[in-house]
């Protein structure tokens, strides 16, 4: 008997640690399971929904500069000022329209106080540079064109034809 | 027999007389193919056209004959010098128009607009141009009303290149992408863009270095006037529709405010914009007014980039960036649902109440909702 029990207890112990052993492997991937699930479906938690994917993405780093550049205002020197007030008065407010240009339109929101670009080509480098030879033309320099403020976005119809690319949108004119 | 044989000897010399004459084509010194008389010398500092170089067709016959010929093309025959002429090879601008990017010539362009040169050259010396450095150059200015001095370099970096100029040779090069021969322009640059209204003359340079050497320098250059306007920006149509202007969430309508709207949704109508009185000015007080803190980063941020052109009406289902994960598809400036998740969770409305629904349940809830918030997760 007593070597049939000595026989007997190891094999009862063994299971039990395995089983000890193999609840915490399993508790621990399930752990890593749902951070991954939750890192590869953002917008998906305590039941709500991202409606979906932007078409374009933007670049956040500029994005934030952009906010603080609306919201810390820099002066702009005399003469620019004088030209931008100059642009400004003969802005419809109706349609917000500055100046329609092939690739860009040049709008100015007046109750934000800005001057945005509607960029409505793929060509987004050429579009922002248009607009920028566009304002230096009327005398504002390379300086104060960053401190109008001007910002761009994609029109419906070329964010659709940016949507099949990589490109992450960045709102700002380069050299600012 | 002495005087036999002398006899021989001369109807032997009469024959080969007779042999080199018809094998020469009775024409000692000419050989067959196209001789182009020297043109006139005049400075092309004017637009006026260039009189096409009278050309002499020299046959394989005896019978000389000089009439007007097609332009002459490039050939590699060495050509001999009519006799009166001074040597050397003389390029010319031929002809210089402005094209807009389909080709079209034109001499009116839009403000922005990009305008591409389409320029002629024509040897019309009496020797074959070959530069020391393997290409001729020649340079395009924007804006040079005076001659340009040799040497001088585009001023906004349009140089056109070729190699050797044949005696005769004639090619015309576009720059827009329909050409022709548009490969002849360096560094991909085809065109420029002036941005402020006005008259202003472009300039065609060949050989701008004169690093080929030509008996008339004189007539390298041709000018072109051209025009910038500013088209008349366009004008917001009045509204047709009833409803009063400044109404919370008016019904939608079938208005499209003037073509600023489609209507490509399932509801088939202006759900975003229905009284036509949304403007980015009017917008940016309503998120002022709703959640002061955040109109910023609403405006500046969320909006542009879930809803690109500020769209009131923006609608999006499937396409390239994928499919919603809600089947009623995303609505509005600020891409909701149609009541999936709560009674905020609706973009089908007008926007003030879009405004106000995605204001509340992002108090309710987080920024997590909308992907392009992901800096404030």
């Amino acid at each position: 008997m007593d070597e049939v029990i000595q026989n007997q207890k190891p094999q009862s112990r063994l299971p039990v640690k395995n089983i000890a052993f193999l609840t915490a492997c399993g508790l621990l991937l399930a752990v890593i399971l749902f951070i991954i699930l939750i890192r590869l479906l953002p917008g998906t938690t305590g039941g709500e929904v991202a409606q979906s994917t932007p078409p374009v993405q933007y670049d956040v780093k500029r994005q934030e500069q952009l906010l603080s550049i609306v919201s810390d205002r820099e002066v702009l020197n005399e003469e620019d000022t004088l030209i931008r007030s100059q642009i400004k008065q003969g802005v419809d407010p109706e349609n917000e329209i500055v100046i329609d240009l092939p690739t860009v339109t040049i709008e100015y929101v007046a109750s934000p106080d800005v001057f945005q670009g509607a960029i409505k080509t793929t060509e987004v480098n050429e579009a922002k540079e248009d607009a920028v030879a566009w304002f230096e033309e009327q005398g504002i320099s390379r300086e104060g064109i960053c401190k109008l403020p001007l910002f761009f976005y994609l029109t419906a119809e070329a964010a659709e034809n940016l949507s099949k690319t990589k490109i992450i949108f960045d709102p700002l004119p380069t050299q600012c | 027999m002495r005087g036999s044989g002398q006899l021989y000897i001369l109807l032997i010399l009469g024959g080969i007389i007779v042999a080199s004459f018809i094998i020469t084509g009775g024409s000692i010194g000419l050989r067959p193919g196209t001789y182009t008389a020297p043109q006139t010398q005049q400075a092309t500092t004017n637009n006026s056209p260039t009189t096409p170089p009278v050309s002499t067709q020299v046959s394989s016959t005896p019978t000389i004959s000089t009439t007007p010929t097609t332009p002459p093309v490039a050939t590699n025959t060495p050509t001999p010098i009519p006799q009166g002429t001074a040597v050397g090879a003389d390029l010319v601008v031929a002809d210089f128009k402005l094209t807009d990017s389909t080709g079209r010539v034109k001499t009116r362009f839009a403000v922005g607009e990009a305008i591409y040169p389409l320029v002629t050259h024509n040897n019309i010396g009496t020797a074959q141009a070959l530069s020391p450095v393997a290409y001729v150059y020649s340079q395009i200015y924007d804006n040079y009303p005076t001659t340009a001095p040799v040497g001088k370099k585009s001023d906004i970096g349009i140089t056109l290149r070729n190699g050797q100029y044949s005696v005769g040779y004639r090619k015309s090069y576009g720059a827009a992408p329909v050409g022709p021969h548009r490969g002849h322009y360096k560094d991909n640059k085809y065109s420029w863009k002036r941005f402020r209204p006005g008259t202003f003359t472009a300039r065609a340079f060949v050989n701008y270095d004169n690093k080929v050497p030509e008996k008339n320098f004189s007539n390298n250059q041709r000018t072109v006037t051209y025009t910038i306007y500013q088209p008349p920006t366009p004008t917001k149509k009045p509204s047709p529709t009833s409803p009063p202007q400044g109404a919370v969430n008016p019904a939608p309508s079938t208005n499209s405010c003037g073509g600023k709207y489609s209507m490509n949704n399932p509801m088939g109508k202006n759900f975003g914009d229905p009284v036509c009185d949304m403007t980015k000015s009017n917008l940016y007080d309503y998120l002022k007014q709703k959640d002061s803190a955040n109109a910023d980063y609403w405006y500046y941020t969320v909006i542009p980039c879930e809803a690109p052109g500020y769209n009131a009406n923006t609608y999006y289902r499937c396409g390239g960036a994928g499919c919603t994960p809600d089947p009623a598809g995303a609505w509005g400036l600020y891409q909701m649902g149609r009541g999936r998740n709560g009674q905020y969770d609706h973009g089908d409305v007008a926007w003030r109440q879009q405004t106000i629904n995605a204001v509340t349940y992002r108090r309710n809830a987080s920024w997590r909702y909308w992907a392009c918030a992901q800096s404030r997760w």
